[in-house]
């Protein structure tokens, strides 16, 4: 078998793999999509369907009109890019030591410290970080809820960068550092670079988190005008009544800004498109 | 190591404080306070509603905890799930990544595909597989037995053969994309050359990821997966939203125990303890991942 | 290396214990917190919010509403709770009376009780349900009793009477099955409904959860007294029976009210013991609920007539800064006024009612009604669901079943302080 033979069988195979992945991750999306456009009487109906007798964007008027659903998204998108940004300025840094110092006592014990804040189960931090926020005066702001997402991200962050420092060879700042370039220059000038597709998954990841976390939304804020948008979601089961139309609108709405977000960031993830930098 | 001066060393360790301390500082005030009410609660009779008691009580709390009769099926469940969930995520997420590595037309297209249910909050995913896999009215069973795949529908949430597997299937499907963006991005950083000389030593593509690809992504796994196996661990919303520990106890985990203990019967001390236990379980990951991170590190900085 | 790391962790605590002395919440008395759980943009929120507005006017008050979920406004109040900063007024459910009584945060609203002018208007156990120790912590804002809801055509094509007893129910067994394609009864097996259900059974055979003792203090006494036990017992016999009997759906041992109160409108149960908020389907799921008739719970033989009456509270806060406007407000939720305007269908006060079945039918069963006693709720409803998974799913005895309830609720009790003599 030739090579471009070898190669178009091997293209073939993935696409069909792929698609089957996609119906794995798109199915319940489109589902959501489905019912999103579906009336009331389509959506409980007794036996469910994926065509849509009359389609309707009425759920989505419902979600901007009736639910603010325009603030909650300003709201959420506020908190998540800062959330974002502040834990990627920490955990560049902090990653940056993990990964050459490794062998220090106080980053070991940091490293230690990183780790055991993600063992205390979520529910047991309701109360003690409402005080904390009290104590502070926060509650009832964004700065509660960036706060708040920067500490439950920087743990990860920190690892992740810090494992894309390892694949980084120390040569590279080492020649830097003999051409006299202190080391903080070195490491915005040429480590960072180099680094791009690491830094955009570990931000996708922080700005994600902050966007689809859930308890602190309600717990910290209880003015409507600060509500982030996953709490919000939740406003649609009622006490005996679920309103899915709604709450499927909703849905597409809160994942739709971050789908088109990611489109435009994937291709960092393409191979080669990074690699002259990595030879640079 | 060059023969360094003492100025270096000293300007190194400023900086490595320096560096540090913004992440100390949010750990000391956001999570410092609750990691130490927790040990310190564990040892107190704390209760919310009951403040009438009260006090150091030693080890009752733990014994109340090792006592319930439900905290040796929640341990056994804890670890199914936890286990089953990052041994599915790692390979459907590796698998992914290396599919949308290819250099193919349309992969921009599949690679936001994949992400797609990483972008669906818990709570909402949560209840829309919930309503999805309903034996009576949910789209799934109703494909299932159209097509003829079932006789009868599933009762998946319901039935306890079935509860756990499909809460580690959903909690699959929700997670994994995490680890293909990951092994994605660290594929990146995995020089041509290094493929190019393999294939012309004749290695096969399924050689040339054992030997080229995998080795790159050793770094990056063990991060990967001891987190994960630790935030699985301690994950409460996804069975809470799906089963609330049901049916009947089939899919009750420790961190559902928790949630019991402190929200529900507001026996604060219990929850502290049964964190408590959860943590030195959780330790032993930590030392194993301890040792492999520093023999990573040894080879990298050498 | 380790001092460096405590001394910036001590650091960190110090801050946060300096800015704790500064922070205070400096709420203006002429403001009133008001956390409400409707559904935006429904005729109740439509309604209601000009009238807050109005009164808020008249009194010179700003009310700051917001609407949250009934299980958020549950974790929220827990840590405002613990936080010291709460809300001044709340929609609550009746599963929080106890509890929240116990955090102490719940005002005594007695003395605006009894200078209330609907006051005679509310039946004695509704007001029982939201009495704590002699002190009415909350006005009722919504009352609504459970009743056996009928699809009768379904009935009619299997040519089944609606039955009134758990005996006829139990004699129907498949038919109806077999006929329509419907299951004839319904029960709940998860969720907040599940022990709903199982007091309203309880309480036919004259039996409940805990009762208050001489001496003050609840006990369960069904491991006491045979007789009771034996009641208890033919509850859970009961539910194993229509399992057995092919009256319910299988699927129902693990079925939440989302998944019944579906079955039910769509036609897939043929009836079903539920609420008067179902009269929204007749409009979404027109073809099969236009045959609906409200029919008293089917109860046993030698036992009486029961239902489960959800009267929902509004609490006033103890620490609120305006208690008394805060208090007249939460009345005014009860007022006949505001009753008619938004809860017709659903009001605590015996004068308002509409004449659709939905209101008329359903009131007509509040005689009967039951309610939680005021206890903690949070295990002792866990412990309720679990004694019905043992027969439902695991095949148990009915009689162990019973035996380790009332044992389980005696225990919880304990814990929480209700129990006698703790």
């Amino acid at each position: 078998m030739s090579i471009t033979s070898q190669r178009r069988t091997g293209n073939a195979v993935s696409y069909v793999l792929l698609a089957i992945l996609s119906v794995y991750t798109l199915f319940p999306f489109i589902w959501m999509v489905i019912s999103s456009l579906k009336p009331r009487e389509e959506i409980r109906a007794r036996t469910p369907s994926f065509f849509i007798q009359s389609p309707t964007l009425d759920n989505f008027v419902r979600v901007f009109v009736e639910h603010n659903f325009l603030e909650y998204l300003r709201n959420s998108l506020i908190v998540s890019l800062a959330a974002c940004a502040l834990s990627l300025v920490i955990s560049l840094l902090a990653g940056y030591v993990f990964s050459r110092n490794y062998r220090m006592r106080l980053v070991q014990g940091t490293n230690f410290g990183m780790l055991v804040s993600q063992m205390i189960p979520g529910v047991l931090l309701l109360v003690p970080l409402y005080i904390t926020m009290r104590n502070l005066g926060l509650l009832d702001s964004y700065a509660s809820l960036i706060l708040a997402y920067t500490t439950f991200v920087i743990p990860l962050s920190t690892f992740m960068l810090s494992s894309a420092y390892d694949s980084i060879p120390m040569s590279l700042e080492e020649a830097a550092e003999i051409d006299g370039a202190s080391r903080l220059k070195t490491l915005t000038h040429v480590v960072l670079p180099v680094m791009l597709p690491s830094i955009v998954s570990v931000g996708l990841y922080s700005f994600i988190t902050a966007w689809n976390e859930f308890m602190f939304g309600y717990i910290f804020i209880s003015t409507d005008s600060l509500r982030t948008i996953t709490p919000a979601l939740m406003l649609f089961k009622g006490a005996n009544s679920v309103d899915w139309g709604g709450l499927m609108a909703g849905s597409v709405i809160a994942v739709l800004p971050v789908a088109i977000i990611f489109l435009f960031l994937q291709r960092y993830f393409i191979s080669g498109l990074m690699s002259g930098a990595v030879k640079g | 190591m060059r023969v360094g001066a003492d100025s270096r060393k000293t300007t190194n360790r400023r900086f490595v404080i320096l560096a540090l301390s913004p992440a100390l500082l949010f750990l000391a005030v956001l999570i410092g306070y609750p990691l130490v009410t927790v040990l310190t609660d564990a040892f107190q009779d704390a209760h919310l509603v009951n403040p009438g008691v009260g006090g150091f009580v030693g080890l009752d709390n733990f014994h109340k905890v090792v006592s319930d009769p439900h905290f040796f099926p929640a341990v056994s469940n804890t670890l199914v799930w936890t286990i089953g969930s990052v041994i599915g995520e790692f390979v459907v997420g590796l698998s992914a990544a290396l599919l949308l590595n290819r250099k193919m037309r349309g992969q921009g297209l599949f690679r936001v595909a994949t992400f797609i249910p990483w972008l669906v909050p818990i709570v909402v995913a949560g209840m829309t597989w919930e309503w999805m896999l309903n034996p009576d009215f949910g789209i799934i069973n109703s494909l299932l037995t159209s097509t003829g795949l079932v006789d009868s529908p599933i009762n998946f949430l319901g039935d306890k053969e079935w509860a756990m597997s499909t809460v580690i299937f959903v909690n699959v499907w929700r997670s994994f994309p995490y680890y293909t963006i990951s092994f994605l991005a660290a594929m990146q950083a995995i020089p041509d050359e290094l493929f190019e000389a393999a294939a012309l030593d004749g290695a096969n593509a399924w050689r040339r990821f054992w030997s080229v690809t995998m080795p790159q992504l050793r770094s990056v796994s063990l991060i990967i997966v001891f987190i994960h196996l630790i935030w699985t661990a301690v994950n409460f919303d996804f069975i809470w939203v799906m089963t609330q520990g049901g049916p009947n106890y089939a899919t009750m985990t420790l961190p559902i125990l928790i949630y019991r203990y402190s929200l529900q019967q507001f026996d604060v001390g219990a929850a502290s303890a049964l964190s408590t236990i959860m943590f030195l379980g959780t330790s032993l990951i930590f030392v194993v991942y301890y040792r492999y991170r520093r023999r990573l590190s040894d080879e990298i900085v050498g | 290396m380790k001092k460096k790391l405590a001394f910036v962790a001590s650091v960190g605590v110090v801050a946060l214990a300096l800015t704790g002395c500064s922070g205070s919440s400096s709420a203006d008395p002429k403001t009133i917190e008001l956390w409400t759980s409707w559904s935006e943009g429904e005729a109740t929120a439509e309604t209601l919010d000009p009238l807050i507005q109005a009164w808020a006017d008249d009194k010179g008050y700003t009310v700051n509403q917001t609407n949250f979920t009934y299980d958020q406004i549950h974790e929220k109040l827990i840590a405002s709770a613990a936080g010291g900063n709460l809300p001044d007024v709340v929609w609550g459910l009746p599963e929080y009376v106890g509890e929240f009584s116990k955090l102490g945060i719940l005002a005594d609203v007695s003395d605006a009780w009894d200078s209330w002018g609907d006051a005679d208007q509310v039946s004695d156990a509704v007001k029982s349900s939201m009495t704590v120790d002699g002190q009415v912590v909350g006005f009722p804002y919504e009352t609504t009793a459970r009743a056996y809801l009928v699809h009768d055509d379904l009935l009619a094509a299997a040519n089944v009477q609606v039955p009134t007893t758990w005996d006829d129910v139990l004699a129907v067994g498949s038919k109806v099955q077999d006929a329509t394609d419907s299951s004839f009864y319904g029960l709940t097996g998860a969720g907040v409904r599940e022990p709903q259900e199982l007091l309203v059974y309880l309480a036919q055979q004259g039996l409940s959860i805990a009762e208050e003792q001489d001496g003050g203090g609840f006990a369960n006494t069904w491991n006491d007294n045979p007789d009771e036990l034996a009641k208890a017992t033919e509850v859970f016999e009961f539910y194993q029976d229509l399992l057995a009997s092919g009256s319910v759906n299988e699927n129902s041992a693990t079925y939440g009210w989302e998944d019944t109160d579906e079955n039910f409108a769509t036609g897939l149960t043929a009836s079903f013991v539920t609420g008067n908020w179902m009269a929204e389907r007749e409009t979404t799921n027109a073809d099969t609920m236009g045959d609906v008739s409200v029919h008293p719970i089917p109860y046993p033989t030698d036992g009486e007539p029961a239902t489960y009456i959800e009267s929902k509270p509004i609490f006033t806060m103890a620490n609120s800064d305006s208690l008394e406007a805060s208090t007249e407000l939460a009345q005014q939720f009860a007022s006949e006024e505001w009753q008619t305007a938004a809860f017709a269908d659903r009001s605590s006060l015996s004068s308002v009612s509409t004449d659709s079945k939905w209101s008329k039918d359903f009131a007509a069963l509040l005689d009967t009604g039951v309610t939680y006693p005021p206890i903690s709720l949070g295990e002792v409803t866990q412990d309720m669901i679990d004694a019905l998974a043992m027969v439902l799913q695991d095949d148990q005895s009915p009689e162990d079943a019973a035996i380790w309830l009332g044992d389980a609720i005696n225990e919880a009790l304990e814990t929480s302080g209700d129990a006698a003599g703790s």
